[in-house]
């Protein structure tokens, strides 16, 4: 190597060097010796220089976790336990005014943050809150940051009707969240919510969702202007609505709802409902699909068991199309006038179409 | 063309005439006017000629249906209204069908029975022996979009494949089975001898019933939904697989294999036990295993046929886990990975 090509190298070489000295790591709990220890997720967090990685060593962490900058947050296993729990601090959450109208005490909460913050092997749990009315529990609140939520248990948001296992809204900064292969259960108001009127892009997939409260929502797109949005492969049980559309753009796709009065309540034009699976909606209303839109597309569903498969409510018509639907009173129901799709109906002892118009 | 060529053709023609007219359809009920009619279903079944396929129209039937010969017996549409469902009759069931009772008993048939679009309801059944809504005795065939329900009381049966001595294949599929008393698919009392193959069915029930519990020499078990039961699928047989089943809200258990059986890339969610290890012939892999207290009991079982499951959300990840067994699968907010006991 002439000295032209070696001086280049170690050159390059140093250059590296404050690239890999910039990721700072630091754990909590004291399961791994060699990185800088704190005792609490808050300790860390707040520690300088600002870590880019936080490991969490197995325990009960009771405090209110905020992050505001770009950081990695996970659990990690020690010897033979992997359980890392956020509880709620004796003394309370803070409280979070959402600019909407909504309060929120939240467990552990994003903010106003550019660059990632992703989340991983965590559980976050509500045991013990005294939120009271009309504050909502929240255990996880992305708000105008982005970010991946993944492998999360999120359990026991509940206690006064207004609990939520996560909370999305969106910002200037075009946040774009990702909730994936996660547990929400026991909320006794929403697995996940969505309230936003600045942009914001999620992806929803692979969750599994429940609660033992009847008046709930398993995915609840309550409120979105510029929202886009993907919802695949979740598996809803129990609760009142699986999945509510009231807003937003994209896609309902591939996901398992069961034990619900209601699958699937589509109440906008622009997002399509495909390829989901609704069992077993008796009790209650007992509908699959609330079809509540002429325009989006509701295709290749498969509903069964279900008083009502689908309710086109008057409005529906040949946007509903190519759905199975077996076991039913009525097939479809509140049917217009006008031409419908073409589904494929198997024991309908109603009748395929009921309710008029 | 010549003459003969002619003539051959007119000859084969001719031939073929009697194959399709060997195909004799009845209907039951009045909605299909150019067909022989018949009032019940069992009318139908005994006409003469013997019906290749018999059409149901829709309407509810008061009546035990038995079958002993090849046939496809299908609810059909008409109007606004599509499948018939088959009640008891007002005089109970008899036990006709091995000695047990069965609302639709399909009995030693040589050749495939195959039933599509009815509605079998239990409603109203009173009888101490095992009953069951749907059985095929040492018959095979398919039932395909069938809804079985209310077999209710502790002896209640919604399918039941009641195997002969003979390697004979059954299919349920497409169906939705719901408050079962005992079982929901079953071959309780068989031989194990035949092919059983289960797939894209619903079932759940209110009773503490094993959702299904068949034992073949093969069984497949795929892409069913099983959304509340005592146990999920508990299952015993020389070969097959457990795959892409989706088990939801078991009181006790999700999935609990014996035999040389494959259980892979299953979902199993929120219950007391994930699954259950009933042998070291099985490979358990792939599975996706949340919100349990326990998610795999290896029942003490040592071997290497446990791997690449993912585990959410559980008190104990492993239990009952033999000395020096080693598996790899990953974990996610598990209290204990691993505990012995054995």
């Amino acid at each position: 190597m002439s000295r032209i090509k070696s001086l280049l190298f170690v050159l390059a070489l140093a250059t590296q060097v404050p690239l890999a000295s910039a990721t700072v790591t630091y754990q909590v709990g004291g399961c791994l010796p060699k990185l800088t220890s704190f005792t609490t997720i808050m300790g860390a967090v707040g520690a300088t220089p600002r870590p880019n990685v936080v490991k969490i060593c197995p325990g009960n962490y009771p405090e209110q976790v905020v992050i505001g900058f770009p950081v990695t947050l996970e659990g990690v296993s020690s010897g033979n336990s992997d359980q890392v729990v956020i509880t709620v601090p004796a003394n309370g959450l803070g409280l979070f005014n959402d600019g909407l109208g909504d309060f929120l005490d939240v467990q552990v909460g994003v903010f106003q943050t550019q660059g990632e913050v992703n989340i991983t092997n965590l559980t976050v749990d509500g045991t013990g809150n005294t939120v009271a009315s009309p504050n909502f529990m929240v255990g996880v609140l992305y708000f105008n940051a982005t970010g991946t939520v993944n492998h999360l248990n999120i359990v026991n948001q509940n206690g006064n009707g207004l609990g939520a296992a996560v909370w999305l809204m969106g910002g200037n900064f075009n946040p774009s969240v990702t909730v994936e292969d996660s547990n929400l259960q026991n909320f006794d108001n929403s697995g996940l919510i969505v309230k936003t009127d600045p942009e914001l892009t999620m992806t929803i997939k692979g969750n599994d969702l429940s609660s033992t409260y009847g008046n709930t929502y398993g995915i609840n797109l309550a409120f979105g202007i510029q929202l886009t949005t993907s919802i695949t492969d979740n598996l809803i049980t129990a609760g009142y609505e699986g999945i509510l559309i009231d807003a937003g753009s994209g896609s309902v796709s591939g996901n398992k709802i069961v034990n619900t009065p209601v699958g699937i309540d589509l109440e906008t034009d622009t997002v399509s409902v495909k390829s989901n699976t609704i069992y077993n909606t008796l009790g209650g209303y007992g509908i699959g699909i609330i079809a509540d839109s002429s325009i989006a597309p509701v295709t290749d569903n498969t509903v069964a068991q279900s008083p009502i498969g689908i309710y086109l409510d008057c409005v529906a018509g040949t946007n509903v199309h190519s759905n199975t639907i077996l076991d039913a009173v009525y097939a479809l129901y509140g049917v217009p006038s006008g031409a419908l799709g073409a589904n494929t109906y198997y024991n309908v002892t109603g009748g395929i179409n009921g309710g008029g118009c | 063309m010549s003459r003969i060529k002619t003539l051959l053709f007119v000859l084969a023609l001719a031939a073929q005439v009697p194959l399709a007219s060997a195909t004799v359809t009845y209907a039951v009920g009045t909605c299909e006017p150019k067909l022989p009619s018949f009032t019940t279903i069992q009318g139908a079944l005994s006409g003469t000629p013997a019906p290749k396929v018999v059409t149901i129209c829709p309407g509810t039937y008061a009546e035990q249906v038995v079958i002993t010969f090849p046939v496809t017996v299908e609810g059909i549409s008409d109007g606004n209204l599509t499948g018939a469902t088959i009640v008891a009759p007002p005089g109970g069931l008899a036990s006709s069908c091995e000695n047990f009772a069965a609302q639709v008993c399909v009995d030693s048939v040589n050749g495939e029975v195959n039933l599509s679009n009815l509605t079998v309801d239990g409603s109203g059944i009173n009888t101490s022996g095992f009953y069951a809504g749907v059985m095929y005795h040492g018959s095979a065939g398919t039932a395909n979009h069938l809804t079985i329900e209310n077999q209710e009381g502790n002896t209640g049966l919604g399918f039941w494949d009641l195997q002969g001595a003979s390697s004979l294949s059954v299919t349920i599929e497409n169906s939705s089975l719901q408050n079962f008393g005992a079982a929901g698919i079953t071959t309780l009392f068989g031989s194990g001898n035949g092919t059983l193959t289960v797939k894209q069915n619903f079932l759940s029930t209110s009773s503490q019933a094993a959702a299904m519990n068949p034992e073949a020499d093969s069984l497949f078990v795929s892409d069913n939904l099983i959304a509340s039961s005592y146990g999920g699928i508990n299952v015993n047989a020389n070969e097959g697989s457990v795959s892409k089943n989706t088990v939801v809200g078991s009181e006790y258990f999700g999935i609990a294999a014996t035999g040389a059986v494959s259980v892979t890339s299953n979902t199993i969610y929120n219950m007391p036990t994930g699954m259950l290890v009933g042998s070291d012939t099985e490979t358990v892999a792939g599975n996706f295993i949340v919100a349990t207290e326990n998610a795999i009991n290896l029942s003490c079982i040592p071997g290497d046929y446990l791997h690449s499951n993912t585990i959410l959300g559980a008190a104990n990840g492993l239990i009952n886990v033999p000395t020096g067994a080693a598996s790899t699968n990953t974990y996610y907010n598990v209290g204990t990975i691993s505990s012995g006991g054995c």
